[in-house]
């Protein structure tokens, strides 16, 4: 068993259990829930995961589940399953981001299909929180004046000018840039930008 | 009167009589002639209906009798001098009716309009040209002198107007004679004007009516039951589009006129009114010669006439305008109707989808599942036996639901109250007559009048009958010739049966059954619930119902109903 999670909310319990019995078969693990409220009560599991989200729900509605975690910030890629007559509602689902959506009953294969996808995306952004983690980490251990230098050479300004704008000599200036570069493990200027621009963004969404 | 002198010539022994009874009978041949001329004179006046005519014809006979060479007669205004005629009559409203030579202005000396119309006097007086009343000053300069001749016209004691005459050949010629005679042509024709007034206030009446009935679109009409033969006003015999000419009106002719479809009901109705001498109304049909089609109302009730017979009199009333817009109307609403109808079986087919598709959900990815845990290496029979376990369960749930579907129709929406089979019936054909009027169908029923109330729910029942004869009016569309829709009810066995036959398109044997299958239709629109549904109504009252094909053409639906619903006191069905 891979340590792959499905999350999967639907009221019908004989849906929600079929469901994960497919899933499992494939060898995703799975955790079931009735309500929206179920599934933010229990912690979810430090794992590449997706959630395939019933858009009919009595109480929170499948999409006002989905709104809700995006606006919390969970990232967690959603797959909408819809009934007869929910179309508007998946389209709705969709420009609020899900994944994919699935009409009842569900072909095995699209189940697949969907899940595959969102667990592939949720690797991929997981991956980029573990890197943006270390880089922050790494950028921590800067001293200020490294991290001064730094942010400076990002907005493109030349030795001399961050020694004028710093009030220190060029000699120093080059110094620091190469002690931030072996830090934060950078091997050409480039990366280095590249690397403040993703903790800049970081910093701007949250 | 001249044969009679002749004899009494031939037999008249004395010849010293003869002279004296030559002498009389001339005379008395010139008065005779004088009387039969005065006679005619009367009869002319007497003709003549109207004001204009009437005066015309007192002039003209007063000019050619007396010899005068001009003339006039005069009137008071707007008729109503019979009534109005007073001290002040007429020099301000005096009117000339009748003039020769023809004028605009009658200038009638103030002395003689004083001593004939206030003292109603007849004068007769000789003037210069310059006192003649009817000639145009300008032109009276020179010409003779002239005799006037001014009688008054009175009626029941009132001048009502004048005649007015000039010779001029003296005095002489308005003899003591011709002024006796004047004087009765004046009294006749007082007399005639009062008639001639009434028959202007008559025609007048009666011109208003004609309008009326035009603008109302509605004739009014005397039918005698005995005769059969009509008399009917203007408006009646456009309505009918029968010509003016043909009065009375035959029943026949009138028979010809109704649509041939609406005529049974109509001498139904007709025979029942007569029979039973109750107000009569019926709406029916007219079909005009060029082809177009009328609506008309008729209502009447009953009356003897003078002779004794017993007449329909009463009012017809084309009404083809108002089925224009009430169509509109109709059509408006069954749109609606049958978009709610949808919209509610769209939304009811919506949540029988969602129920049914749980199930089914759950059963299809349990089976994947079952299969992808048999295909591992080694297969998962354990995992697999679980997934199979949960199809058997969701099968049986889906099963589940459809059994609530139909206990959802048998119990819970059902009302047994009594009910009259053929009255229920007949409301729903009066919802659909327009639907069988516009599909050109000819109803014909044959209900056993015998039927005892039954223990039914009317409403579910009424639904039962709309769709078996919408379903026959859909089946007859496409087929040309007669379309007949028969409608049968008759008892037996302690059932209530109805038949509802159709000259359509038939059924075909094999897909008899398959009719009445839920979501099975052969129509175009049809969302093939309605015989389902039916089916099930009469299951749900312990009845049936089947299809037959009809040996010649079309198909007849057949349901029966239990009088009584036994089926409560034996549990359920």
């Amino acid at each position: 068993m891979s340590s792959v999670f499905v999350h999967i909310v639907d009221d019908d319990k004989a849906v929600r259990e079929s469901l994960g019995d497919l899933l499992r078969s494939m060898n995703y693990r799975t955790t079931l829930h009735g309500s929206a409220s179920e599934f933010l009560d229990v912690e979810l599991p430090d794992a590449p995961a997706c959630l395939v989200l019933d858009i009919r729900l009595p109480g929170t509605s499948g999409l006002e589940l989905q709104e809700y975690l995006t606006r919390v910030n969970i990232r967690l890629p959603v797959i909408l399953i819809t009934g007869f007559g929910d179309i508007p509602m998946s389209v709705q689902g969709m420009r609020a981001g899900a994944v994919d959506f699935l009409t009842k009953p569900i072909r095995d294969q699209d189940l697949l299909d969907a899940v595959a996808a969102a667990i592939r995306m949720d690797q991929h952004r997981r991956q980029e929180v573990v890197q943006i983690a270390e880089l922050q980490k790494q950028y921590a251990l800067l001293t200020l004046r490294e991290q001064q230098v730094v942010e400076l050479v990002a907005s493109g300004l030349m030795n001399k000018q961050i020694a004028n704008e710093l009030s220190i000599s060029e000699v120093t200036v080059k110094m620091h840039r190469r002690s931030a570069k072996r830090k934060l493990g950078a091997k050409s200027v480039a990366t280095l930008v590249r690397m403040v621009g993703v903790l800049r963004a970081q910093k701007r969404g949250g | 009167m001249r044969l009679e002198a002749a004899d009494l010539h031939r037999t008249a022994a004395d010849n010293r009589q003869m002279a004296a009874i030559e002498s009389f009978a001339v005379k008395l041949e010139n008065e005779t002639v004088e009387l039969e001329l005065i006679a005619k004179a009367f009869q002319a006046i007497a003709k003549e209906i109207s004001y204009g005519g009437l005066a015309d014809a007192l002039l003209k006979t007063a000019l050619r009798h007396s010899g005068a060479v001009r003339g006039a007669v005069l009137l008071s205004e707007g008729g109503e001098l019979l009534a109005k005629a007073d001290a002040t009559f007429p020099r301000e409203r005096a009117k000339v009716f009748a003039s020769q030579p023809s004028m605009r202005e009658f200038q009638l000396p103030d002395d003689l309009s004083e001593r004939v119309f206030m003292r109603q006097e007849t004068v007769v007086r000789d003037g210069s040209r310059k006192g003649s009343a009817v000639t145009d000053r300008a032109e009276c300069a020179t010409g003779p002198d002239v005799t006037v001749l001014c009688q008054p016209l009175i009626h029941q004691g009132q001048t009502v107007g004048a005649l007015y005459l000039e010779s001029e050949a003296g005095p002489a010629l308005f003899t003591p004679r011709c002024l006796s005679v004047m004087s009765m042509l004046a009294s006749q024709a007082a007399v005639s004007f009062e008639s001639a007034q009434l028959f202007e206030a008559l025609r007048e009446t009666n011109m208003w009516m004609v309008r009326g009935q035009q603008i109302g679109r509605m004739g009014s009409y005397r039918w005698n039951t005995r005769t059969l033969l009509s008399r009917a006003s203007r408006e009646c015999y456009r309505i009918f589009d029968i010509g003016l000419d043909v009065n009375p009106v035959p029943f026949e002719a009138f028979r010809a006129c109704v649509h041939p479809d609406d005529l049974p009901d109509l001498e139904k109705a007709l025979a029942g009114a007569v029979s039973a001498k109750s107000p009569f109304s019926h709406e029916y049909r007219v079909v005009h010669r060029d082809g177009s089609i009328l609506h008309v109302v008729a209502v009447g009730q009953f009356d003897l006439s003078p002779a004794g017979d017993v007449e329909l009199e009463g009012i017809i009333t084309d009404v083809t305008e108002q089925k224009v817009s009430e169509q509109a109307v109709a059509d408006a609403r069954a749109a609606l109707a049958r978009a709610a109808r949808l919209a509610s079986l769209g939304e009811l087919a919506g949540s029988i989808i969602h129920e049914v598709n749980q199930p089914l959900t759950a059963i299809r990815a349990s089976a994947d599942a079952c299969l992808r845990w048999l295909a591992r290496e080694p297969a998962d029979t354990d995992e697999a036996r679980r997934s199979a376990l949960r199809v058997v369960e969701q099968s049986r749930r889906a099963t589940n639901v459809v059994g609530g579907l139909r206990s959802l129709v048998r119990d819970s929406h059902l009302r047994f109250i009594d009910v009259h089979v053929n009255e229920t019936i007949e409301e729903v054909l009066v919802l659909l007559k327009r639907e069988l009027e516009l599909a050109g169908v000819v109803l014909k029923t044959d209900f056993d009048e015998t039927l005892p109330p039954i223990e039914a729910d009317r409403v579910q029942l009424q639904q039962v009958v709309l769709n078996l004869v919408r379903n026959a009016i859909e089946a007859m569309a496409g087929v040309d010739g007669v379309r007949t829709l028969g409608i049968s009810s008759k008892v037996a066995d302690g059932h209530v049966s109805v038949s509802i036959a159709d000259t359509g398109v038939g059924i075909d044997p094999a897909s008899a059954e398959h009719l009445f299958a839920a979501l099975y239709t052969t129509k175009g629109e049809g969302l093939g619930l309605g015989l389902s549904i039916c089916r099930k109504i009469v299951g749900a009252h312990g009845g049936r119902l089947w299809a037959e094909k009809n040996t010649t053409h079309g198909a007849t639906f057949t349901f029966t109903l239990p009088v009584r619903q036994f089926r409560r006191l034996s549990g359920s069905s």
